[in-house]
């Protein structure tokens, strides 16, 4: 997959709120809420259709300085597809 | 030809503060509804919406199958459906109307839970899953999921604290501060007196069964993330999620929610009186941190 054509979005039974830095996630088909770190907050705050997982990356590794751009491209795509395993979040190829 | 017309009989709801009429020909319904929600009358204010009860014999809306209790219900911001085994209904919130046609062996509770849910959300409120009592004039609401110790909380403060509920109560801020409100909706402790009463909402305990008696203070977003997981039937529903997660954000950061450890007895109110005092506690014996 080419991530800088990769587009994460919520997935539409997923609703989530960033509350001094930490993301709570409302999971309804699971009944399940979720707080997530701050990394993983920030992915999830700029999963809005609007950002690419390389740009996404990027952020990553502006904002949190001890993390190198590829660590952070990895770890990136590993959470987004986890949270896509749990139906939190969509991918969409553009 | 003659049709007898019975004369609608009216039962003026108001749970905090939320005026609901409920309306019936049946006379006997009507009965059962007065007694069951006694404190709960007011005619003086108007209502925020008025409910048709409709009686159908043999109406059934789901088939009943082995599992936990089946609630259906979906909001929109012109309305509500909602559908259980023996009832079904809606509410049309523009025109403060809606319905419920039921069995006869029906009850309205369920849909008024849901009504409550949505309503209290709408205006900021919360309708909790949790149990709240008053003691000295102040509010403590006690929450958890199923078996975590709600109905145990109440009934070990009975002596020295009003119940207003084992499992659901109804919180609303405004300007920084907290209200508590009792509500007539049956939990566990079925034979507990439901009190309409309200009170300042001092604090908020999510429990947790232990060895101990300790307090944990909980990071607020773990908070806001617990109220939301407690707070039934909106919590299914995105549609007001944000709203959802706003409503308990504010109750956080008005009240303090912590952790309270405890074991089936009554002296976890020493722990909370003695933070309340500012009094040190001791740390557990297996060398956990309290608070």
């Amino acid at each position: 997959m080419e991530w800088k054509k990769v587009y994460p979005k919520p997935h539409p039974q997923t609703a989530g709120r960033v509350i001094d830095g930490e993301a709570v996630l409302i999971l309804a088909d699971a009944s399940e809420i979720n707080v997530l770190n701050r990394v993983g907050s920030l992915i999830f705050e700029l999963s809005d259709g609007t950002h690419s997982v390389a740009e996404i990356a990027q952020e990553i590794a502006n904002q949190f300085t001890e993390i190198p751009y590829t660590v952070a491209e990895a770890d990136t795509i590993e959470f987004l597809e986890e949270l896509v395993t749990q139906e939190v979040m969509v991918l969409e190829e553009r | 030809m003659t049709t007898k017309v019975n004369h609608p009989y009216q039962v003026s709801l108001n749970i905090a503060d939320f005026p609901v009429m409920l309306v019936t020909r049946d006379e006997e319904m009507y009965q059962r509804l007065m007694r069951r929600y006694a404190d709960f009358l007011d005619q003086a204010v108007e209502p925020l919406v008025t409910i048709d009860l409709q009686i159908t014999p043999g109406a059934q809306f789901i088939a009943p199958r082995p599992g936990p209790l089946v609630i259906e219900s979906s909001y929109r911001p012109e309305g509500l459906t909602y559908r259980s085994y023996l009832e079904a209904g809606s509410v049309d919130w523009q025109t403060g109307r809606g319905q419920l046609e039921m069995h006869p062996e029906a009850g309205v509770e369920n849909f008024l839970r849901v009504v409550y849910a949505w309503l209290c959300l709408q205006d900021g409120g919360l309708l909790l899953h949790a149990a709240g009592l008053i003691r000295h004039g102040e509010g403590y609401v006690f929450f958890g999921p199923s078996g975590a110790g709600k109905t145990t909380t109440t009934r070990l403060s009975a002596d020295t604290a009003e119940i207003l509920s084992d499992d659901l109560v109804i919180l609303r801020c405004a300007g920084g501060e907290c209200t508590l409100y009792g509500v007539p909706f049956k939990g566990d402790l079925s034979d507990a007196p439901r009190a309409n009463q309200r009170a300042r909402l001092k604090s908020i305990y999510r429990l947790q069964q232990d060895q101990e008696h300790y307090l944990e203070p909980i990071p607020m977003t773990t908070a806001v993330a617990e109220l939301v997981a407690s707070s039934p039937f909106v919590v299914r529903d995105l549609t007001l999620s944000y709203q959802l997660i706003e409503v308990c954000r504010q109750i956080a950061q008005a009240v303090p929610v912590q952790m309270m450890h405890f074991k089936k007895d009554k002296e976890f109110w020493k722990v909370i009186d003695g933070m309340e005092k500012g009094l040190p506690k001791a740390a557990p014996a297996n060398g956990r941190a309290g608070n």
